[in-house]
């Protein structure tokens, strides 16, 4: 019953916007299938796991309305029971100076394994210095559950937030909120952030801080504070400190683990959290940045047990020619843990020199010894060839090959088609115009 | 070994020489991003040519905004040679990025009601991109959009957050590669938060609870 009512709604809706006439339609459309054949995890299996994005968006349809979607259908083609969809919509209503918006989500995953969230907002921003906005619904997840509902899905969040802006103090978002999960209470925050830039110094300084009080704990959740800045025109540095300290409510949060005996859950039971990060950037010469990054954590397990752990990175990225029609990026990581210690080279490229084509292909190769006497190397490669059929729509072919402690060659065939469309009749800041969903593209971020 | 390294020169070698004639030489496709000449100069004129008077008028007469605010058209321009002089007037006429900011640009704040979006003026983003996103950016976007994700809404489509956030199990990895199973325990031990940017904890349990993988470690 849902199949006919949904497009009877949806000709409605259809009907409602060519009854009057648009000033300025704009409407933005993306689609991205992907598709892999690999070796199965049963021996001589074959999976053929496919994912299909899409994304439209439509602004200033009637009366300013405006209405975005993104989906996510996922099929594994060996396999009968292997599909997970995921829908996101919501509407944009302006109604004299505020916004509506109503959204819907659903997962679904398999026969009587429906989830379905909504939510709605309510928001004052005319761009002035002064904003507000009242929420509240159902908080939004991404990941498939797989038909095990381990945590419940039964959560509500509601609150509010208002925004000050101000040459002199930057801006600053004062909010509540108050998440529940089966009518018990999860958090009851109060947040403050502040942001400032001032570009007209000469280091151009930017900072940022936020400020998390659990109203009903009474006890501060979370500081962070940070900032960047510039000491030379081609270097940029960038700080970050903070606390992190989540109310331990495991028998409302995960009832039924015990997460005191399970070393995975003690993991996850960590309180105090501290951090420390600092990175520096440098351009080099034109088209060539360094950067370098560390990160100092520590923390308390469920035993109160303190853990420690390094996270740092030196990279580099280079544009021959400067004009971004290839790129190089390289990265070289070490991470250090109560896990073990783990050393990763990447590398990519990208070239769209040529026309209508593009050829990019990367590696990671990873040594890790971990605290359970494995020590290994995993590497990963890949390459792939895009050809633009036509404008907005590009098809690639990727070859990938891996090599792990479980198999020694692993390959997977991969296939991208993605298309991007925009129409739009009338001046309209051309923010739509940019791809709904990202071109294949910068693959070591 | 030694041929396999002569032909990896010589491929090399041609593909590089290849590449450097096609940057000059094939025009630009509609995929393609813009060649490296002028790009700069090509944003602040490209914004120039939006620019509207009629949406401006009001607000530049509130403000008392007069033309020669903007326009040096008491510039005298003394040469024989009537290019250059048409190119001198031309520039001294048009104003330059400044006379937009001073009212636009985030953090100045001259006039709050201006939009902020680069992409109101600007199409090619290329020169505009932040001095914090050229390298390193990934591992660092997070915190910056706790502290203001206005900023990130001025260039990006929510659908961008959610296009890296929401993807799950494809071939275009875009945050852990496909080996990053075999050691992800070193990584969560280091800093546990972060896994939660993008899972819940039914995405650890799913596997190590009730597949019966080893625990922590």
């Amino acid at each position: 019953m849902r199949l006919p009512r949904t497009w009877v709604l949806g000709w409605l809706a259809i009907q409602l916007l060519r009854s009057s006439p648009v000033e300025a339609l704009d409407v933005s459309g993306a689609a991205l299938v992907n598709s892999q054949v690999r070796e199965g995890q049963r021996l001589d299996s074959t999976e053929a796991p496919t994912n299909a994005y899409g994304a439209v968006v439509g602004t200033n349809l009637h009366h300013g309305i405006g209405a975005e979607t993104y989906f996510r259908l996922a099929r594994d083609w060996s396999r009968a029971d292997g599909a997970t969809d995921f829908y996101l919509g919501y509407a944009r209503l302006p109604i004299r100076g505020f916004e509506l918006s109503l959204g819907r989500q659903t997962l679904d995953e398999m026969p009587g394994a429906l989830y379905v969230v909504d939510a709605g907002r309510l928001r004052f921003d005319r761009g002035g210095p002064v904003a507000f906005s009242l929420f509240g619904g159902q908080p939004r997840y991404f990941e498939p559950l797989q038909g095990s509902e381990i945590v419940s899905q039964d959560e509500q969040i509601f609150g509010g937030s208002a925004r000050l802006r101000s040459a002199s103090l930057g801006q600053v978002v004062l909010s509540f909120a108050q998440l529940q999960r089966e009518q018990r209470r999860l958090n009851q925050l109060a947040s403050a952030t502040w942001a400032q830039a001032l570009r007209r110094w000469r280091s151009q300084p930017q900072a940022y801080a936020l400020v998390t009080y659990d109203t009903a704990e009474r006890s501060v959740q979370q500081f962070t504070a940070g900032g960047g800045f510039l000491p030379h025109p081609r270097l940029f540095a960038r700080i970050e400190g903070s606390y992190y300290r989540p109310q331990d409510r495991s028998a409302a949060a995960l009832p039924g683990l015990d997460r005191f005996v399970d070393p995975l859950f003690s993991l996850f039971s960590s309180s105090s959290f501290k951090q420390a990060r600092c990175g520096i950037q440098y351009q080099w010469r034109p088209g060539v940045w360094w950067s370098l990054d560390y990160g100092f954590q520590t923390f308390e397990d469920a035993t109160g047990q303190s853990t420690e752990g390094n996270r740092g990175s030196v990279g580099v990225v280079w544009l021959p020619e400067g004009d971004g029609l290839e790129v190089v990026r390289s990265e070289f990581a070490v991470t250090d843990s109560r896990g073990g210690n783990l050393y990763a080279l990447r590398a990519y490229y990208e070239n769209r020199v040529y026309q209508r084509i593009l050829f990019r292909t990367k590696i990671e190769v990873a040594r890790f010894e971990k605290i359970t006497n494995e020590d290994d190397i995993v590497v990963s490669g890949r390459i792939g060839v895009g050809y633009e059929l036509a404008r907005g729509l590009l098809m690639e072919l990727n070859f990938e090959g891996n090599r792990s402690p479980r198999f020694d060659q692993e390959f997977r065939l991969g296939l991208f088609l993605t298309y991007n469309v925009h129409y739009h009749n009338g001046w309209l800041p051309p923010t739509q115009e940019r791809p709904l969903l990202r071109y294949p593209g910068g693959w070591a971020g | 070994m030694k041929s396999v390294a002569v032909w990896a020169i010589v491929v090399s070698a041609l593909g590089a020489s290849i590449t450097a004639g096609c940057r000059r030489w094939l025009p630009t496709g509609a995929y393609l991003q813009p060649r490296a000449e002028s790009v700069s100069r090509r944003s602040t004129r490209e914004a120039r040519e939006r620019f509207d008077h009629g949406l401006h008028r009001k607000a530049l007469r509130a403000k008392g905004v007069a033309c020669v605010d903007c326009h040096s058209f008491a510039l005298r321009i003394e040469t024989d040679e009537e290019d250059l002089a048409k190119m001198l007037s031309a520039y001294a006429v048009h104003p330059r990025s400044a006379a937009c900011h001073s009212c636009h640009l985030p953090g100045e704040d001259k006039m709050l009601s201006a939009p902020r979006r680069c992409l109101a003026c600007h199409r090619n983003l290329w020169p505009l991109l932040p001095d914090d996103h050229r390298a390193g950016w990934q591992a660092a976007h997070a915190a910056a959009s706790h502290g203001d994700g206005d900023r990130c809404q001025d260039c990006h489509h929510q659908q961008e957050c959610l296009d890296c956030h929401a993807r799950r199990d494809t071939i275009d990895t875009r945050v852990h590669e496909r080996g990053f199973r075999f050691f992800h325990s070193i990584e969560a031990w280091a800093n546990p938060v972060q896994c939660s940017s993008c899972h819940r904890a039914d995405f650890c349990i799913q596997c190590h609870r009730l597949s019966g993988v080893g625990g922590a470690g």
